[in-house]
């Protein structure tokens, strides 16, 4: 065993002279590039060459960075100095900044502590962890899942499916996904504006706002304030405390909003036909939405009528005033 | 880092709770002893292994569904009665007869909520600082007559389940705490807090008129919300 990881250290690469990194290995086009860095940044650019090239600077104190075949993966990793034997002080290690050309198609998985993470041009899968670095990706990969506890976490692609979080950072989704986007985030804001076929959001105080979403979406928060906007929106909106707000018109498949102190906004278009069902305990019904119909099916139920009433709203509130608005 | 010393941290390391500093020795440690990688494979492997387990905590999921079904007998309409404005109803709305076992149930309302204290006292004292400190009072629900029986009676069961999921996910919450970052278990407190609230202002309501099957829905609502947030406040 210790022989297998003399030798496996004997097949990496040596260390990088001045800093300066330079390293290339054939792959093939397909398989999964991994890339371990602490601290600094890791930015993977796909490329048409069956080869990887990681270039970039060693951070001052890191003793150099390997590139070898684990388990049928090339892992690229930036390796820290053993502190001496016995000694438990922490060694001085400055981040190391890596550039990663790796196959197009390959699938990069991206482990950071502090490291920034940037993955772009990338056309197989890409996940990206970090603890406190942001990660951005971009381009076309087949999935995205994007993950930091306290980084910004960005994504604008031409993808598959999207999830991504993170529990302090700010959480974005643009660009166009053929699937489904899942986005979690604790106090971070969330927005996702890319079309998409689907789009589930939980937060806990952070913001979100979701818009060209062409399938349902599904938000939930505690705290924090919900805006759903597009056309023919369908899905189901839950705060405790957050305001919800619905712009646009409603889709066959309506929508469903809950909020029990939170106020709650529809501003629809005035083309919009559909049928607002309201049950609140004391919130109130504002109207300014011309030409609905209201009538009160009974001391804490309302029912509205837009044109012709095809889609249904159903707004659940306990305490939460209810606004509706023609735009 | 001795071969020793990794030996010892190999645990927190693989379930990522070394701070950067050690974290980095143990991996320098690594890329040098075949052994230690060996044990933390195994460790890894282990991990993954019991994260794949179904879940110790089984908290209820949407109990919505299944109390909707037991308060929502046979449809008959019911006069909403009491406005000046023309009324159209929603849809027929239900007229409460109270399902058979509703009427066996009655009985043991208050002990089930008995039963739901008890298990909340085992569970030892709560500290007054802890999240678990903002747990709403219950107040059993108004005792159902023989044959009247409320709403508000018929979720008292559901309303243990969820009180004991709580306090369950609560306490593996606590444990974790200093495991989270000052900020987040401020922001998770705050919002359990406003949950509270509203549980708070659900039940009285609910308390004061215990028929009214849309503030018993409210309160599910809002006991589901605080489920679904500790499951992934637990998580994190």
């Amino acid at each position: 065993m210790f022989a297998a990881g003399a030798a496996a250290v004997l097949l990496a690469a040596p260390a990088a002279a001045q800093g300066r990194i330079d390293e290339r290995r054939a792959t093939p086009a397909t398989g999964t590039v991994q890339v371990h860095n602490l601290a600094g940044s890791v930015r993977v650019v796909g490329w048409d060459r069956n080869e990887v090239h990681v270039t970039g600077t060693l951070g001052r104190g890191a003793e150099r960075v390997e590139v070898q075949n684990e388990g049928g993966r090339l892992v690229v990793r930036v390796v820290n100095p053993p502190s001496q034997r016995g000694n438990r002080r922490r060694v001085e290690v400055q981040g190391t900044d890596l550039e990663v050309r790796v196959p197009d198609r390959k699938r990069v998985d991206v482990h950071t502590v502090s490291a920034e993470v940037e993955v772009r041009r990338v056309e197989g899968e890409v996940e990206a962890h970090s603890v406190s670095g942001g990660v951005a990706v971009t381009g076309s990969p087949r999935a995205v899942r994007a993950q930091s506890r306290s980084g910004e976490v960005r994504v604008d692609a031409r993808t598959g499916s999207v999830r991504a979080s993170s529990v302090s950072g700010e959480v974005s989704v643009a660009g166009t996904v053929g699937g489904r986007v899942e986005a979690q985030s604790v106090s971070g804001g969330v927005s996702v504006t890319a079309a998409s076929q689907g789009v589930k959001v939980e937060s806990v105080s952070g913001t979100v706002e979701v818009s060209s979403a062409a399938g349902r979406a599904e938000v939930q928060t505690v705290s924090g304030d919900i805006a759903l906007t597009g056309r023919r929106l369908e899905g189901a909106l839950r705060s405790v405390s957050g305001s919800v707000v619905l712009r646009g018109d409603v889709g066959r498949g309506g929508v469903e909003i809950e909020s029990h102190s939170g106020d709650v906004e529809l501003q629809l278009a005035r083309s919009t036909s559909a049928t607002v069902e309201m049950t609140t305990f004391s919130g109130g019904l504002e109207n300014d939405f011309a030409g609905a119909r209201i009538t009160r099916a009974s001391r804490r139920e309302y029912r509205v009528v837009l044109g012709g009433g095809d889609a249904r709203v159903r707004v659940t509130t306990f305490s939460g005033d209810v606004k509706l608005s023609g735009r | 880092m001795s071969h020793e010393e990794t030996i010892e941290l190999l645990d927190d390391y693989v379930s990522g709770e070394l701070p950067e500093g050690e974290r980095a020795e143990v991996e320098a440690h690594l890329h040098e002893c075949g052994a230690c990688r060996e044990e933390a494979a195994a460790l890894t492997a282990l991990l993954a292994e019991a994260a794949a387990l179904p879940r110790g905590i089984a908290p209820p999921r949407d109990l919505w569904a299944g109390i909707e079904a037991r308060i929502s007998p046979a449809a008959a309409t019911q006069p909403a009665g009491e406005d000046d404005f023309k009324v159209i109803p929603f849809r027929p709305r239900p007229r409460w007869r109270p399902p058979q076992w509703v009427t066996a149930m009655a009985a043991s309302v208050v002990l089930v909520v008995g039963s739901s204290l008890a298990t909340m006292r085992f569970m030892g004292p709560r500290t007054p600082d802890g999240p678990a400190a903002t747990l709403p009072q219950v107040v059993a629900a108004p005792p159902a007559q023989a044959g009247t029986p409320t709403a508000f009676a018929a979720f008292s069961p559901a309303e243990a389940d969820y009180r004991q999921a709580i306090a369950e996910l609560q306490a593996v919450l606590d444990a974790r705490r200093a495991q989270l970052a000052p900020e987040t278990v401020r922001t998770l407190e705050a919002n359990l807090a406003i949950i509270d609230q509203a549980i708070r202002e659900s039940r009285a309501a609910l308390a004061a008129d215990p028929d009214s099957r849309e503030l018993t829905q409210m309160l599910s609502s809002v006991y589901d919300t605080k489920v679904q947030m500790l499951q992934k406040a637990v998580e994190l």
